[in-house]
């Protein structure tokens, strides 16, 4: 009996404070002031909010894919059997804080670092490269993909080290007995068995940066279109809007979160066939 | 097996030490400015003296270990008796514990504030953030779980302990969250760091947590801010290497037990 | 210059730290010879046989296979086929591609020919219907035989095999390890064996090498370390009987006051320290008539294996001295515990060993 207590309660408290609301902002945004209507859904085609959402899907793709790849080598370095003993141990704190450290902390200590007056910029500025000349900005979508990647490679690290640790030594050995070089272990073993949690740390590093709205706003004051800060300036009141906009920004989200996740889905599937 | 760390490697790890600690030195640096080419510790003098700091910093605190309790309430014993009892309940799990990824912060701040007028006690106190923070911590700590009870063989252990007399409290209290321990520091570490450095559900309700006092300071003080963001940054790692400390003699007991 | 066939190693010594390992081994493996490297655990077996592989590095000495000096290459230069204990499979490829992996790496033939050869090898093994199959869907078994067809694949100089059978149920060992012995006689190839299990030593090896403490203590044909073991370690680990110690004296060993009948003492300084070694199936057991020369015993346990049944002795005139006999279980009936007998032994059959 006791059991099925806890396990109700979870899926309660699931049900009432994430299905609920969620289901209750779908329902938002398909109602206007007669009933059903896809004239806020459909208002998200409008050129405004069309660039927000694919310069949130692109900034989304571009840091997951930074944070995948540096995240990788990184954790590589880490996991491999001739480390240092310390270097563990450090990195796994210091990912754990630095996955969390967003908003007006990070966008301030890389605007001191990168922005136009930034130590950075002005040390590069001496050795005669300007690269605010060179057409780069901060406060672009570059200029977010890098310092999204403070926390993204973090995650990246938090994730994949444990996977990388169940490469059994045994399959090395065994690759490296039957004539095998490194490239082609990696190629026809390692990366293969990783493949299903790199998926899996593409999904969550696509999701952490579509749905990020600290550093963005810290950083740009909302000066770029993000699919985020629109749905705060419509909570806020900053924007003349029906709040039905702010349920249509947020459910266009969502689809587009599922849709995401329906894609990983059907290639794990595939990537892990050979898995029990 | 050659156990050389290569060069490749060691070029990438001091990479990343570049790139991650130089914003945090430059942001010390600023924070010991004081206008002109004065240097100190003014800015932190300042920012340890105004009450606004400590309040935020205790409310943030405060609202982290109510996390970790609602978490360890609501999803440890529903994970340990799926495990048991419902394996056919994982999929489900598994599912709602990616939800909070599909579902943007700022979305379900969004339906949670049109749904939920009241209760005025559990609405307009701080508290009612950590709903949010729960599902917000909720796929870090399930799969923090997850993977120590998978490895743990709760099955066995609990049997154990049945047919030697012990009821579901005392077998949980005393078997297996003692073996689950470093599973279990690794959400706590999950739910702190992600609790102190949340940021959106607190600024749309308009509660004063720590993150929120960084971004009101910074709008107006830079110096403060750099101050502020450096301390954020330290405080959380210094906490952290605490509890993995604490968590690491535990480690070697888990291996031990296999 | 002349290939001289087979492996040798000469003078490897391991150190880790401040243990050593292995103590300068020498080792000479003949062409298509099946040897095992038996001891218990920690005795450096299979360091030896890691080191043979390529995976640690030897402190000193050298190893030569076919007369070609391979001590500096690593692992995925020289030529030869190594069976884990567990888990080496690639668990995201068919048994096909997995036996089909070091052909394909080496580019070794056409893609068909790596093929065929490839189900060739699974029949071989009684895999023929399992070609496609992940390894998580096959037995413990059935993933032992994929490895050894998988190193058999590269047709190594020589076959290495590191407690293959250990991780399964004691069924499946008898059975694969005589397929093993089986293949390795058909295809001829040079194998070192390693094993912590006596049974399987002594039944498939053309010699076997007894290590102990970084040290190998004996190298003899099966048969010669039974029946002829160099030492006491060997003695004691290699099949079950007595140990008894006392002083020799000519056609004996006094035991207390007791002289234990065994010619073999005879080669030793009367009065020298020794330890006798009598095997239980060369102990008869007798009711009433004894025949000359038996000693009076009591029965202390009788243990039931099955066809046979061992019975614990102890010597009424020494009760301390324990003795083993074996008798084929339909022959017990009136043997008890406490019951009174009659040992007997031939005099050639003991082994004396002087103590140092």
């Amino acid at each position: 009996m006791i059991p099925w207590l806890f396990v109700g309660l979870f899926l309660l408290f699931v049900l009432a404070f994430l299905v609920a609301p969620t289901a209750v902002l779908v329902l938002q945004a398909f109602t206007g002031a007669h009933g059903f209507t896809l004239s806020y859904m459909s208002g998200l085609l409008s050129f405004q909010y069309r660039l927000a959402f694919e310069n949130s899907i692109l900034l989304a793709c571009a840091s997951a894919a930074v944070g995948l790849i540096f995240g990788a080598l990184l954790a590589n370095a880490v996991a491999a059997p001739g480390a240092p003993a310390f270097l563990r141990g450090f990195v796994t704190s210091f990912s754990a804080v630095a996955a969390n450290f967003s908003g007006v902390p990070l966008a301030f200590a890389f605007i001191s670092t990168l922005g136009s007056l930034g130590l950075v910029t002005q040390m590069l500025k001496h050795l005669g490269i300007n690269i605010y000349d060179m057409g780069f900005s901060l406060y672009s979508l570059t200029g977010l993909t890098i310092t999204f990647a403070y926390f993204q490679v973090p995650l990246m690290l938090i994730i994949i080290v444990p996977a990388i640790d169940g490469l059994r030594v045994q399959w090395r050995e065994a690759a490296d007995g039957l004539g095998a070089s490194k490239w082609q272990y990696w190629r026809h073993i390692g990366l293969p068995v990783l493949t299903p949690s790199l998926l899996g740390a593409f999904l969550l590093l696509f999701g952490n940066a579509f749905s990020a709205f600290a550093t963005p706003f810290a950083l740009t004051d909302g000066n770029i279109a993000l699919v985020t800060i629109d749905i705060s300036n419509v909570l806020s009141g900053n924007v003349m809007s029906d709040p039905q906009v702010g349920a249509a920004l947020s459910t266009g989200m969502i689809i587009v979160m599922a849709l995401i996740l329906v894609i990983y889905s059907g290639l794990t599937r595939h990537a892990a066939r050979w898995r029990k | 097996m050659k156990t050389q760390f290569s060069f490749g490697n060691w070029a990438i790890i001091l990479l990343a030490l570049a790139f991650f600690i130089v914003p945090l030195v430059i942001t010390g640096m600023f924070s010991l400015w004081e206008g002109g080419s004065r240097y100190g510790f003014s800015a932190y003098q300042l920012m340890f003296s105004t009450t606004d700091f400590w309040k935020s910093l205790f409310l943030s605190f405060r609202l982290s270990v109510e996390t970790i309790i609602v978490t360890f309430v609501l999803l440890v014993p529903a994970m340990i008796f799926v495990h048991l009892k419902a394996p056919q309940l994982k999929p489900l799990f598994e599912f709602i514990s990616n939800l909070p990824f599909v579902i943007p912060a700022i979305a379900l701040i969004d339906g949670l504030t049109t749904l939920y007028t009241g209760p005025s006690w559990l609405i307009s106190t701080p508290n009612y953030l950590v709903i949010p923070y729960f599902f917000l911590a909720l796929p870090y700590g399930y799969r923090a779980l997850e993977v120590g009870l998978t490895t743990l063989d709760v099955k066995t252990l609990t049997e154990a302990g049945q047919s030697l007399g012990a009821g579901w409290g005392r077998i949980i209290l005393t078997v297996l969250l003692p073996n689950l321990r470093s599973a279990l520091i690794g959400a706590i570490l999950l739910i702190f760091t992600t609790v102190i450095g949340e940021f959106t559900f607190a600024s749309v309700l308009l509660f004063h947590t720590f993150a929120v006092f960084i971004n009101d300071t910074g709008q107006n003080a830079i110096t403060e801010a750099a101050a502020l963001s450096l301390v954020s940054f330290l405080i959380t790692w210094v906490f952290m290497l605490g509890v993995l400390f604490s968590g690491r003699k535990d480690a070697g007991q888990l291996k031990g037990a296999r | 210059m002349l290939q001289v066939p087979g492996v040798t190693l000469t003078g490897i010594s391991k150190i880790y730290g401040t243990r050593t390992v292995l103590h300068e081994l020498n080792l000479a493996l003949g062409q298509g010879e099946l040897l095992c490297l038996l001891g218990p655990s920690g005795c450096g077996k299979t360091t030896l046989l890691r080191i043979l592989a390529g995976f640690e590095t030897p402190n000193s000495g050298s190893i030569t296979i076919n007369g070609v000096d391979v001590t500096q290459l690593p692992p995925n230069k020289r030529r030869m086929g190594m069976v884990f204990q567990a888990y080496s499979l690639f668990p995201n490829m068919t048994a096909l591609q997995n036996v089909c992996f070091g052909p394909r790496v080496r580019g070794t033939g056409t893609r068909a020919e790596q093929i065929a050869e490839g189900e060739r090898l699974l029949a071989m093994v009684g895999l023929a219907s399992h070609t496609n199959k992940f390894p998580h869907q096959l037995s413990g078994g059935q993933q032992q035989r994929v490895a050894l067809a998988r190193a058999l694949a590269v047709k190594p100089d020589i076959l290495l095999l590191d407690e293959p059978l250990s991780a399964l149920d004691a069924k499946v060992r008898t059975q694969l390890r005589a397929e093993i012995r089986r293949i390795q006689l058909e295809t001829k190839i040079t194998t070192v064996f390693v094993t912590h299990d006596q049974e399987e030593a002594l039944s498939i090896s053309d010699r076997v090498a007894v290590m102990n403490e970084g040290h190998i203590l004996q190298i003899d044909a099966p048969a010669t370390i039974y029946r002829a073991p160099a030492n006491a370690f060997v003695a004691r680990f290699i099949g079950a009987g007595a140990v008894l110690r006392g002083e020799a004296e000519g056609t004996g060993l006094r035991f207390g006051e007791t002289l234990l009948p065994a010619n073999a003492a005879g080669a030793l300084p009367r009065g020298a320290n020794a330890e006798m070694f009598l095997r239980p199936e060369h102990v008869t057991l007798h009711g009433h008539e004894a025949p000359p020369g038996a000693l009076a015993a009591r029965i202390t346990e009788l243990t039931f294996f099955g066809s046979l049944t061992r019975i614990k002795l102890a010597l009424t005139a020494a009760p301390e001295a324990e003795l083993w006999a074996d008798m084929a279980s339909d022959g017990t009936e009136g043997f008890v515990p406490g019951g009174n007998v009659f040992a007997a032994w031939s005099p050639d059959s003991p082994r004396v060993i002087q103590l140092e």
